[in-house]
């Protein structure tokens, strides 16, 4: 039986579909057994959920320092 | 000045390659809003923090050189940081040191969350936040995942910002980055891991 601390260190390659058929189903098994697990499972989802999420809800910021390496490089592409 | 732009205005790649080739200065800036950071950060993972600036800076420059060869076929972001790791790995080569990235070796700073019989020592509940959108709703805890995420060592960020936000597979993001298959597990997992705990601590003292 699969130990809490070792289906933590497994999360992601259980959600990366990276386990083995027998280590899923003992992965699958503890989950069914433990709560704790199930809901550690949901939160490491919703994280690399939001993640994926942030930067289309993040505003792009075009500070001097942005400009000034856009214009370098826009002057670099003029020349060719 | 500082202008904030919504990135939907120009989230096609294609538009915004097509504005840069037309010299549009609008383009140039929004295109290095949205991908230098990801570039210094991926020069960083591969060849550390002394060069990486100079090399993101070389990469845009070749990526202006062969726009026209840019097909669209991986997004724009994937393509420059095909091109800043090629420029990272080149100079390593030529550097020839070890550059010192041990600081992704660091053990976790965060506490055992494990007991002596490796159960959870604390109870891990669920959230009241359970969706992305209402996370993200939320300014304080979208402000934590963005701090998070940009503090991240350099390789888990690479890692994070290769598999989860750019899909791609572990095989190319080990031969961009140049790490082992178990190295790229782990330093993703790690990147996830840090940023569930942010969220976990915000959540609990709700
Ligand atoms: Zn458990």
């Amino acid at each position: 039986m699969l130990k809490c601390r070792e289906i933590e260190q497994m999360a992601s390659d259980y959600l990366n579909k990276d386990l083995s058929f027998q280590q899923r189903m003992a992965f699958k098994m503890h989950l069914f057994l433990c709560h704790n697990c199930r809901n550690y499972i949901r939160q490491l989802k919703t994280t690399i959920s939001s993640v994926q999420l942030m930067p289309a809800k993040q505003s792009v910021v075009i500070d001097d320092k942005v400009k000034d390496l856009a214009k370098q490089l826009r002057e670099h592409a003029s020349k060719q | 000045m500082t202008d904030q732009l919504q990135r939907q205005d120009f989230i096609n790649d294609a538009a915004l390659v097509e504005g840069m080739l037309d010299g549009d200065s609008a383009s140039f800036e929004m295109a290095v809003a949205l991908y230098h950071p990801t570039m210094v950060n991926i020069a960083k993972a591969i060849i550390g923090e002394a060069f990486a600036e100079e090399i993101a800076q070389d990469a845009w420059i070749s990526a202006i050189r062969s726009l026209t060869e840019f097909a669209g076929r991986s997004s724009l972001r994937t393509w420059l940081i095909q091109i800043t790791a090629n420029a990272a790995k080149t100079r390593l080569r030529r550097e020839k040191r070890q550059v010192s990235l041990d600081e992704n070796w660091q053990t976790n700073e965060m506490e055992d969350r494990f007991d002596h019989s490796g159960h959870w020592g604390e109870p891990v509940s669920q959230w009241d936040l359970e969706t992305p959108e209402a996370i993200l709703a939320n300014s304080e805890l979208s402000d934590i995942i963005s701090q998070t995420f940009e503090q991240l060592p350099p390789q888990q960020q690479a890692v994070l910002t290769l598999y989860d936000l750019e899909g791609e597979s572990m095989s190319d993001i080990c031969n961009i980055l140049d790490i082992s298959a178990s190295n790229a597990r782990v330093l993703l997992h790690r990147a996830r891991s840090t940023i569930q705990q942010k969220i976990a601590q915000y959540q609990d003292h709700f």
